[in-house]
């Protein structure tokens, strides 16, 4: 079998702020494998935002601080890189696509200028060979008449057309692996299908391996082939798309699965609904962090945090229940 | 029909001018943000509203509530005319006319407690004493499901989902009779937005006031609507039941939509077949000749962009705009 291009094994990043230390990411592993796509699902404030920019080194430390784990690309561990090394890497062989389109442009500079910077700097290319492959790609991303647009200023652009060009400035220097968090939160839905369907043909045509984020699970149902599922900084369950959905196995992804209103839903029905509120990472709750909220939990929740245990070829659950038989998993 | 609808729209027009100059003002052009909108809200009735953004929706909702000035068209609420209504004669209005916002946090004031918020409108129209109140605000705070006790907090110690249950009780106090609900849940986390919906729905069988439901996402107004508008560019091109609008939708715009909206089932998305839109959709500012959505449309026809297409019944109770059905 072949390497995974990113392997993340153990994250933890904590955040030491004056209420507390919050734990925003702990303990989240995946691999990543060539050309592959992965989906990681969870509602604001879950820890999948921060995975990312952890191995990336984009948080702001302190008040973050990344207490252990490694993120191998491509064998080198990103967590233990000198910032040189890291920012050689980051914009070049790993690149971001950002929610919104309009904060992560540079609203003063043109966006010729802006997409060249990159290639310029990391593979040392001319101004004339970096505009080259700039207005190819912005050709390839579906924006008309790029000559004509080249040199004008982001503003100038509407927001899916924004996302294109960020997409097309992601892919410039031929990435290995393309993150892209949230990239069709700000969009509308018929922008959105636009940008997803442009996602999947770049990683057909370019083999770049893609993460994408998201808290909507009908996209990755849509574009990814594995999924991640994280609740309160942790991953809770990770399976293959289709049997996800099929037959979800852990309480969380059962329920968020059942409480979304389904377009193709037969009839009118009660929506069932998660009680209670989302997690405090300050104060977690001992055990699951799920348990105050969760229909099938047992004594066990509430004493001990369950583990992420493959209980099925490629699907790992994190939790002491089987939601299935309602009874507590033999361990 | 026998009765009359509690609500009634008829060619409502709202016009923003564009004014350029920076000694002489003038106005250069004018966006039609609600450009002829008609629809009609029964008595206990869910009429949903969608739209991408900048489609109108929400400023047919300001036109409905008097925030809005209107450029033409009439609004019927409960018997009257309430289009251009001024002062006094339009406050008197919410008193069966409600709101509740998209935005949790902007939308309740942070020097004011549960107590106050809850209270204002009771307050506004002098209903009740001090000690009746604030019965009535514990009384409405377990309604929409929030411990009474606390009632002398501040909006900023609730999370985002019980800020949304605060500005419904607000909404519910005075009991009216329509409440206008702007994208009520978009605001709110995936796992809070089933139970926001729930407590709307259940609250409606108990009160049977109606809703004027205003979101983007289709999923979420066809399930709590019984009836749904389509709007795109300042008009509504396709009206109708919740149920016919995603069996059989007509137009194309709608059919568009609905096959972009994500469905989370992997195996139901592998059949489903996307329509993908090209073109641009045209600014807000220029003056269509034909239909609004021909720029975009798969099956246009050279008629589409001379003949602006009127909204016409094609089946019973099922209305769309478009030239080709």
């Amino acid at each position: 079998m072949a390497e995974p291009v990113l392997s993340v094994q153990n994250l933890v990043t904590r955040f030491h702020t004056a209420d507390g230390v919050v734990r925003a990411v702990d303990g989240v592993s995946f691999d990543l494998m060539p050309g592959g796509s992965l989906g990681i699902v969870g509602e604001s404030g879950c820890g999948k935002s921060v995975t990312h920019l952890s191995f990336l080194g984009l948080i702001p430390q302190p008040p973050g601080k990344i207490e252990g784990g490694k993120a191998l690309f491509n064998g080198r561990d990103l967590l233990a890189m000198k910032p040189g090394d890291l920012r050689r890497i980051r914009g070049n062989d790993i690149a971001v696509i950002f929610q919104d389109p309009m904060t992560s442009l540079n609203p003063v500079l043109k966006i010729s200028l802006q997409m060249t910077e990159g290639l310029m700097i990391h593979k040392g290319a001319s101004r004339a060979e970096a505009e080259a492959r700039a207005l190819e790609l912005l050709r390839a991303v579906g924006i008309p008449s790029p000559e004509k647009r080249f040199h004008d200023y982001p503003h100038q652009f509407s927001g899916g057309m924004r996302q294109r060009v960020m997409i097309a400035m992601a892919l410039m220097c031929e990435p290995a692996v393309l993150i892209a968090d949230e990239p069709t939160t700000a969009l509308d839905v018929t922008i959105q299908a636009q940008i997803l369907e442009l996602i999947q043909k770049m990683r057909k045509e370019m083999g770049v391996a893609v993460i994408l984020i998201t808290h909507d699970l009908g996209v990755v149902a849509s574009v990814c082939e594995d999924i991640l599922v994280m609740y309160a900084g942790r991953v809770v369950e990770s399976a293959e798309t289709g049997p996800l959905f099929a037959r979800p196995l852990h309480p969380y992804t059962f329920s968020l699965l059942r409480s979304i209103p389904r377009l193709d839903a037969e009839q009118k029905e009660r929506l069932f609904s998660i009680p209670g509120l989302p997690p405090d990472l300050i104060h977690n709750p001992p055990g699951c962090s799920f348990n105050p909220r969760c229909p099938f939990a047992v004594k066990r929740c509430f004493r001990e945090e369950p583990p992420l245990t493959e209980i099925e070829p490629g699907r790992k659950v994190a939790c002491w229940v089987d939601i299935e038989s309602k009874k507590e998993r033999a361990t | 029909m026998s009765v009359s609808p509690l609500l009634s729209l008829r060619d409502v027009k709202v016009h923003f001018p564009i004014r350029t100059g920076f000694i002489r003002r003038r106005i250069t052009g004018c966006i039609r943000a609600v450009n002829g909108v008609s629809f009609d809200i029964e008595k206990g009735e869910t009429l949903g509203l969608v739209g991408e953004s900048g489609c109108g929706k929400t400023t047919a909702a300001k036109a409905i509530l008097g925030l809005e000035k209107t450029a033409a068209g009439e609004i019927t609420f409960d018997g009257k005319n309430i289009a251009g209504l001024r002062g006094e004669n339009l406050r008197m209005i919410y008193k069966d006319l409600q709101v509740i916002y998209q935005d949790p946090y902007a939308s309740l004031n942070p020097r004011m407690t549960v107590l106050q918020i809850v209270t204002e409108p009771l307050a506004c129209f002098n209903v009740m004493n001090a000690r009746e109140r604030q019965t009535r605000a514990e009384e409405l705070l377990e309604t929409v499901g929030l411990d009474p006790r606390y009632i002398r907090r501040y909006p900023h110690e609730f999370s985002g989902g019980q800020r949304q249950r605060i500005g419904i009780a607000r909404a519910l106090a005075l009991n009216p009779s329509l409440i206008i609900c702007d994208e009520p849940v978009s605001a709110l986390d995936v796992s809070i937005r089933a139970q926001i919906i729930n407590l709307l729905e259940d609250l409606q069988n108990k009160y049977h006031f109606s809703y004027l439901f205003i979101a983007h996402d289709l999923s979420v107004v066809r399930h709590i609507s019984n009836r749904v508008a389509v709007m795109y560019l300042g008009k509504i091109v396709e009206l109708a039941d919740s149920k016919d609008i995603y069996a059989s939708p007509a137009h194309p715009y709608t059919k568009a939509l609905l096959s972009a909206i994500p469905i989370p089932d992997p195996e139901v998305e592998a059949k489903r077949r996307r329509i993908i839109l090209t073109g641009d959709v045209p600014g807000p500012d220029s003056e269509i000749p034909g239909c609004a959505f021909a720029s975009r449309c798969p099956s246009k026809i050279d008629r589409c962009e001379k003949e602006s297409p009127a909204l016409r019944e094609i089946a019973p109770g099922h209305y769309a705009a478009c030239l080709l059905i």
